[in-house]
């Protein structure tokens, strides 16, 4: 049988980059990957997931603190919130140290173990609200606090309850619904992501180019006293279009959320926004890659997620007239219109585009005039229950 | 020379993409990939897609038996990763300076391997014990039903090893009643023959393979006997006692034709859809349920 509500939501990116360097390697060379027999750049999946969730935090507005120095956050708080230096970071080390996440204590330059300052062996991730949360919980435990020691090993014991500070570190927000969360020594506060994200790699077969650069000495281009330049270095640097893809799991976001309709179609609006405009900021100031994508095609499914990566597998070549963005956004039609009849265009509850090229892309649904109209139209189909009764 | 096998029913998958990974030794910050699908990846896989959670039982599917074709074995791709921290000082990376950075910027480092380019054609097969009841036939046939069909709607997004290597285009390729004959025939994802052919692995023997005679040479490995072994079994992927055990690992080389070189991308799809036609019309969509 097939089901006919929307499952996932697909987005495909064209998106060409000039000369960059978005995502690079331990010795700062340009990420890369073999495909179809040729050479391609790559940014990691990592790398483009993080500038869409900065870009997606923005969006909606709502933060999210990754970090093992929450115990000073808190104490930090609490002294805004008029508590005695001593007393708050006494507070916010009883807090740090009271989940079951094993902690160190930090130290000065010269190895003493600063009390109470501690560090969790794991990261927390947690919304910017669980801030003030765990320090009305130190409000609420004060005389406790005040008459209890400091904590100067990891052996010390909180004096907080252990499930009210555990209850905080599994408190959610958007983000977390959306991009998941890692945190395996608190039970239950693994949060697993909605949104799959593969790495994106250019169309064509590209080079990377050793950029040789030499830097001015002012003084000595004043006084003309000496000649030569100040510094010497190279960097590398890469340029191409990219084919990037993304999928959400419209089930798994609505299972993290619990029920609630319009946070739903918030999270996966900001998402797509914020995946197709994002660019990783590597490098920003000295290659400025603010560029916008050549094509985005967004199709919702019943069954599963299809990447069409293998549209590039053949690298796209450029003509003297074309350029890449053209010919990709043709192969990419071509592969669509493949992929689908042999797994069936029933599973596609609509699919559409909207390119910068004017030419005609059967393969990939309706053409919208906007990204605004596009956007509308998939979330209307995708998060719009389907009569009871239909089938597909 | 040995008789083929009987046809036993299977499933046949694709497995491309352009990055994928298949670990086998992982440990901590080094991920490292076996050279082909392991079997602990592809039940993983179909686990997956049948929505069995970590500690559920998968003994029917470890039943199964999966023969790969290395289409194109891919070459490796080693990727740096960093994350923000989270280890003491003294396990993370050195500084330019030969010093360890202070306890709260240290950094982590952790290498991932991956194949690159890399296409495989696998079969799934459910072979029939010597003695099996129709029952149990019938059990097997249920089996490789509700794969399938998880396949086409899988509970959970399905990878090639790893959550950033999704597959592309299509995953299923057919349920068949032969499904070793069909492995041995469709299209292949890949240009031109290779000089030392296309090789198959298998956790069975590979001599009952069914070859066309034509394509019978005189090479004395025909993959009668284990090559070595993988340590890729799996008994349970529960949490905190995932285990696996080792299996023989069986290897063999065919030259297949160079008219079954169907080229990459949109090239390789058509030529399939055009042998699906041909040879398993009643596996196209349309003909479907």
């Amino acid at each position: 049988m097939t089901p006919n509500t929307a499952r996932f939501i697909d987005v495909h990116v064209l998106h060409p980059v000039p000369f960059s360097n978005l995502n690079r390697d331990d010795a700062n060379a340009v990420k890369t990957v073999q495909y179809g027999g040729t050479l391609r750049t790559r940014v990691s999946s990592q790398c483009w997931k993080r500038a869409a969730r900065e870009d997606f935090q923005t969006h909606i507005g709502q933060a999210a603190l990754r970090t093992r120095r929450i115990g000073e956050r808190v104490t930090s708080e609490l002294q805004e919130r008029g508590w005695p230096a001593d007393l708050a970071l006494r507070a916010g080390g009883h807090l740090a140290a009271g989940s079951s996440i094993k902690f160190e204590l930090a130290k000065t330059k010269d190895k003493e173990i600063i009390p109470n300052k501690v560090l969790t062996n794991a990261m927390v991730y947690v919304p910017e609200t669980a801030v003030g949360e765990l320090a009305d919980l130190a409000e609420e435990f004060r005389p406790l606090l005040e008459a209890a020691k400091d904590i100067k090993k990891p052996a010390d014991k909180s004096v907080l309850p252990k499930e009210r500070i555990e209850t905080v570190l599994r408190s959610r927000n958007g983000v977390i619904n959306l991009f998941g969360r890692m945190l395996a020594e608190v039970d239950e506060a693994g949060v697993d992501g909605a949104v799959q994200v593969a790495h994106a790699l250019t169309t064509h077969t590209t080079d990377v180019e050793v950029d040789y650069f030499s830097a001015v000495d002012d003084i000595t281009a004043a006084w003309k006293d000496s000649t030569g330049s100040g510094h010497m270095g190279h960097a590398e640097y890469s340029a191409g279009t990219f084919y990037r893809f993304a999928t959400i799991d419209l089930r798994d976001l609505s299972a993290n959320i619990g029920d609630e309709p319009d946070a739903l179609r918030e999270l996966t609006s900001a998402f797509l926004s914020a995946f197709i405009e994002s660019v990783p900021r590597a490098k920003k100031n000295s290659t400025a890659p603010h560029t916008l994508p050549s094509l985005i095609h967004v199709s919702v499914r019943t069954d599963r997620p299809v990447s069409y990566a293998a549209a590039f597998e053949k690298p796209v070549r450029a003509t003297e007239t074309s350029g890449f963005a053209e010919p990709s956004a043709d192969h990419l039609s071509t592969y669509a219109q493949a992929a689908n009849a042999m797994l069936g265009n029933s599973r596609i509850l609509t699919c559409g585009f909207t390119s910068t090229t004017s030419k005609d892309l059967p393969g990939l649904g309706i053409r919208y005039g906007s990204l605004d109209e596009l956007l509308e139209t998939t979330l209307a189909t995708a998060l719009t229950p389907a009569p009871a009764g239909t089938s597909a | 020379m040995s008789s083929p096998a009987l046809p036993e029913p299977g499933l046949l998958l694709r497995l491309t993409g352009p990055l994928q990974s298949w670990g086998e030794h992982s440990h901590f910050t080094d991920r490292d990939t076996a050279a082909f699908p392991t079997r602990s990846g592809v039940i993983g896989l179909l686990a997956a897609a049948l929505g069995r959670s970590r500690g559920q039982s998968i003994t029917d599917l470890t039943r199964l038996s999966l023969t790969v074709r290395a289409d194109r074995p891919g070459v490796r791709l080693r990727d740096l990763h960093t994350v923000g921290g989270g280890l003491p000082a003294k396990a993370t990376v050195t500084t330019a300076e030969g010093k360890k950075r202070s306890g709260d910027t240290t950094t982590l480092l952790s290498h991932r391997h991956y194949l690159a380019d890399a296409a495989f054609t696998i079969a799934l097969t459910a072979p029939p014990a010597p003695s099996s009841t129709p029952a149990e036939h019938a059990d097997h046939r249920d089996l490789l039903a509700r794969c399938e069909n998880a396949l086409h709607f899988p509970q959970w997004p399905l990878y090639l090893g790893r959550r950033s290597c999704p597959p592309e285009g299509p995953l299923l390729v057919a349920r068949t009643d032969d499904a070793l004959h069909h492995l041995v025939r469709l299209p292949l994802a890949a240009t031109a023959p290779a000089p030392s052919g296309i090789e198959f692995l298998s956790d069975r023997p590979l001599h009952t393979l069914p070859v066309p005679e034509n394509l019978l040479t005189a090479d004395t490995s025909d993959g009668a006997h284990p090559a070595g072994q993988a340590t890729d079994e799996p008994l349970t992927f529960h949490t905190t006692r995932r285990t696996y055990r080792a299996r023989p690992l069986y290897r063999r080389s065919l030259h297949l034709p160079a008219e079954q070189y169907a080229g990459l991308g949109t090239k390789q799809l058509d030529a399939l859809a055009a042998y699906l036609s041909r040879h398993l019309p009643e596996t196209m969509e349309g003909n479907r349920p």
